[in-house]
């Protein structure tokens, strides 16, 4: 019979507590998924890319939650401030008498997401996208963008983009428009801030360069500057 | 005349009761939810009583800049949340009751 060495033995008894806090970590990091209610079989299923192209296809907008609503909202940051709720797919623009312009996002998939606070540092109109050298490594057919694709109804980034600072530096995330409307409510970016193009558009009617904009997301990455 | 202001009272009283019948069924119709409905797969803290905890933890803790982020959340106890902040230098555990009212806040 083999004899183990004493600190290997050890080394065996601790495994599955070691197992356990390794777990328990990756249940923390994993990121939390939008679920849709499904009325035929009375249960909630998750809202997969695909389950909302469904719906977006048959409803031509996203469920209702997403849509832009003025909701409650009790806050002593000051008008003009920009919440997004990473976990529950909202962005918040604080609104005077405790009030919140609510809109529906797309936020950074597993891996992605982030936390932080941050500030609105430049505004475009129908932004250029330019792929970062991190994606053209990730995805070679954004290769043929590497020098910025046009804005326009096919541009990535959609109508509008706020791209976001720490101090005065570019973080590289933005909150910004999109092509693919029906992405609302998803983990699915590279960790920009997805909106549709209309609400896009009345987010940027409202804010100003210079805006604090406070990002949660439960297990996420943390952005430096906090 | 009389008899027809009971008519009239005793008809309105049934109006009310159905009313209020429906207006039962309503309500438990309410708790089941309506095609469409979407939440997230976790629970976390309303988003505005997280950002409260944070501001109060700024204020009692003297933060530097106010820069104080909530990390994570979640239910403690009945009727209220912890929520777990980070700032430059250290990090804190708040508890808010669904009030909005912080009932504590310490260094974590």
């Amino acid at each position: 019979m083999i004899k183990l060495p004493s600190a290997f033995r050890t080394l065996l008894g601790w495994l599955p507590a070691l197992a356990v806090l390794v777990f328990a970590g990756m249940a923390l990091a994993q990121s939390f998924q939008t679920q849709i209610y499904d009325p035929t079989t009375r249960k909630w299923v998750d809202y997969t890319p695909r389950a909302a192209a469904k719906f977006y296809n048959r409803h031509g907008q996203s469920p209702e939650e997403f849509r832009r609503q003025v909701v409650p909202f009790r806050t002593a940051e000051k008008p003009g401030t920009i919440i997004i709720d990473g976990d529950r797919h909202f962005l918040y623009l604080v609104q005077p008498n405790f009030q919140a312009i609510r809109y529906g996002i797309g936020v950074g998939r597993d891996g992605f997401g982030w936390a932080g606070i941050v500030k609105i540092g430049r505004m475009q109109e129908w932004p250029t996208w330019t792929p970062p050298p991190e994606m053209i490594a990730r995805d070679p057919e954004s290769a043929k963008w590497a020098n910025g694709m046009p804005g326009g109804p096919d541009n990535p980034l959609g109508a509008r983009a706020m791209y976001l600072y720490i101090g005065n530096k570019d973080s590289i995330y933005r909150i910004h428009g999109t092509n693919q409307p029906w992405t609302i409510g998803l983990n699915i970016s590279s960790g920009c801030i997805r909106l549709n193009n209309e609400d896009v558009a009345d987010l940027y009617s409202r804010v100003e360069v210079g805006a604090k904009v406070i990002v949660l997301m439960q297990g996420a990455a943390l952005y430096k500057g906090v | 005349m009389s008899i027809r202001v009971s008519n009239r009272l005793s008809a309105g009283l049934a109006a009310g009761l159905c009313l209020s019948v429906v207006a039962g069924c309503n309500t438990s119709s309410n708790q089941t939810p309506t095609a469409g409905a979407v939440r997230s797969s976790g629970e976390t803290a309303p988003t505005d009583l997280q950002l409260l905890c944070a501001s109060k933890a700024a204020e009692e803790l003297k933060v530097a800049g106010g820069n104080v982020l909530p990390v994570s959340s979640m239910p403690s106890g009945e009727n209220a949340y912890q929520v777990n902040l980070t700032f430059d230098g250290g990090q804190a555990v708040c508890i808010i009751d669904e009030t909005g009212t912080v009932q504590s806040i310490s260094p974590a």
